[in-house]
């Protein structure tokens, strides 16, 4: 394992993923647009785990642009992912603790992160540190 | 040159959060269960932050466990924590999705995990692989 290159040792999803992931992520975030118009006014029981599913669906088009390969992807790619992992775990673990202070301190905002939130968060922070900081390169 | 780049970008926090990170833990952990025991006759607003508080220590505890640097640090054990930082991403995204399935399966009512169970779940499985892993190398 020693001498294998590194970026041979981490498994990416393929370049073409990242493609996929973009129209999945558009494709459900415009139809949670039109859901949420669509049903402003309307008292639909299903509503809720309607949202939730289209909800999913973006987290599902988030990972696939996290973790496709770049066109290069060479030692100076994979430094910036590891450091865009560190750093957006460091801000979640911030975020949920002024959340969770939040809650305590005012009654009337008991803290709205739940676990679907977070995982979009952390992707969203992700993929907008580690495409920041590559295009700064 | 490749030992360098990977070791200037990867934000790691230095070797001594470790030891922080376990005590912090151990401290949040032995809390939580003293108060526990201690004051079972508590309003449940004040379990309720008293479990906010404990829960949040540990997270600080188990993020400082998993970022820390390791005595030797080089392109192995970056790979290594990139590859399973990404299943620990994966397995909360997995989390998120099967959750509305399973409660359209069993027909319960669909309830959100909260935030700080979450990033608690990710820290340890990513914790638990890394260790696991780096002995097998």
């Amino acid at each position: 394992m020693g001498n294998r290159a590194i970026t041979d040792q981490i498994t990416l999803l393929p370049h073409y993923c990242k493609k996929i992931g973009l129209i999945t992520s558009l494709l459900f975030g415009i139809a949670a647009f039109v859901f949420k118009l669509v049903t402003r006014h309307s008292a639909w029981p299903e509503k809720e785990l309607f949202l939730v599913l289209i909800a999913d669906g973006i987290i599902l088009g988030m990972i696939l642009i996290a973790w496709s390969k770049d066109k290069i992807e060479d030692e100076l790619t994979v430094a910036l992912r590891l450091k865009s992992v560190v750093l957006t775990f460091g801000y979640t673990v911030l975020m949920v603790i002024i959340n969770s202070a939040e809650g305590l301190t005012d009654k009337a905002f008991p803290g709205i992160l739940d676990d679907q939130v977070l995982i979009l968060f952390m992707l969203l922070m992700y993929i907008v540190m580690y495409y920041s900081q590559k295009r700064r390169l | 040159m490749e030992k360098n780049i990977l070791n200037k970008n990867t934000f790691l926090l230095p070797k001594y959060f470790k030891i922080l990170g376990i005590a912090v833990a151990i401290l949040s952990f032995g809390t939580a269960l003293y108060l526990a025991k201690m004051y079972p006759d508590w309003l449940p607003s004040q379990k309720h932050m008293a479990r906010n508080f404990t829960l949040d220590g540990l997270i600080v505890g188990l993020l400082f466990i998993a970022w820390s640097k390791d005595k030797v640090e080089d392109e192995r054990t970056i790979a290594l924590r990139l590859k399973t930082a990404a299943w620990s991403f994966m397995f909360g995204v997995i989390f998120v999705l099967l959750r509305p399935v399973m409660a359209v399966l069993h027909e319960d009512i669909l309830e959100n995990q909260p935030a700080q169970t979450m990033l608690m779940m990710m820290l340890i499985m990513f914790i638990c692989m890394y260790y696991m892993k780096k002995r097998v190398l």
